[in-house]
């Protein structure tokens, strides 16, 4: 496994810490949000939820956003990051080429220049 | 004749904004009323360093979060500008913006009660599926106030 592949146990620590701590899903998510940040030093992370009867993507949780974007206004499944159909991982590393974001002109202003989405999914 | 206290908690979203309209609307013009915003935000986690560069590097990524969240007290003031622009005097409005101490209903709950407020002002987010996963901070809040008066703006 080549060495930018490998997980520092310090982080691993930190984030089972983080899950495990709280009882409260609300305080984990914010703080698993915050540890993303802070490990991957990036600009700001959100947990979204999938509504599948409005097909809307609902915020858990967020941080290191503007209150401004976060109300940006509801994200649609077909019309936010366009997902695989297996709903795989993607990653736009460029926010100002292509159509692949609802609101790009929003996430210009915040200053957002690449996105990654992980689907978090259970079978 | 005493004051009512009236409590709104505020999380900065667009329902939060309705009740903030509805508190105009309701008390603005009634100077026995008074009106206090209030936000609980989740602190970043405390880290052990470890003498661990690695773990120098989030912290430091962590104090710039807080920061941000210490920044994010502008945007209650924010709302408490708006009272104050809609007929509240400055003696009427005041605002806590601090960290989280159980979780976000039993904060406003023991808030109301220790500091005696007579009305709880809160607003509910319609179809949200994360209420699957976490109880509705306004059914719980219903659900343990005794002798306060609950308004709940949809």
């Amino acid at each position: 496994m080549a060495v930018k592949n490998k997980i520092d146990l310090d982080i691993f620590k930190l984030v089972s810490e983080v899950i495990t701590k709280s009882d409260n899903i609300d305080t984990m998510s914010n703080q698993l949000t915050q540890i993303l940040v802070g490990v991957l030093g990036i600009m700001g992370a959100t947990i979204f939820v999938l509504n599948p009867e409005l097909e809307e993507l609902e915020i858990l949780a967020s941080s290191g956003l503007s209150i401004n974007y976060i109300n940006k206004g509801p994200i649609l499944v077909d019309k936010s990051i366009k997902l695989a159909p297996n709903r795989e991982p993607v990653i736009i590393s460029d926010i100002t080429t292509g159509d692949r974001l609802q609101y790009p002109e929003k996430a210009e202003e915040e200053g957002i220049m690449a996105i990654v989405s992980l689907p978090i999914t259970h079978s | 004749m005493a004051k009512q206290k009236v409590l709104v908690p505020y999380n900065f979203t667009d329902y939060d904004g309705k009740a903030l309209d509805f508190v105009i609307q309701r008390f603005a013009d009634d100077k026995s009323i008074e009106v206090t915003l209030f936000n609980a935000y989740v602190p970043v986690p405390e880290i052990e360093l470890r003498n661990s560069p690695i773990m120098e590097k989030i912290s430091r990524n962590l104090g710039f979060l807080q920061h941000k969240i210490h920044a994010q007290e502008g945007e209650i003031r924010q709302a408490r500008e708006k009272l104050l622009q809609n007929g509240f005097s400055k003696d009427r409005v005041h605002y806590i913006y601090r960290a989280i101490k159980k979780d976000v209903a039993q904060d406003i709950i023991d808030l109301a009660i220790d500091s005696g407020f007579d009305v709880v002002v809160l607003n509910r987010n319609p179809s949200k599926i994360t209420r699957f996963f976490s109880r509705s901070v306004s059914n719980i809040v219903i659900n343990n106030l005794k002798e306060i008066a609950v308004n709940v703006v949809t």
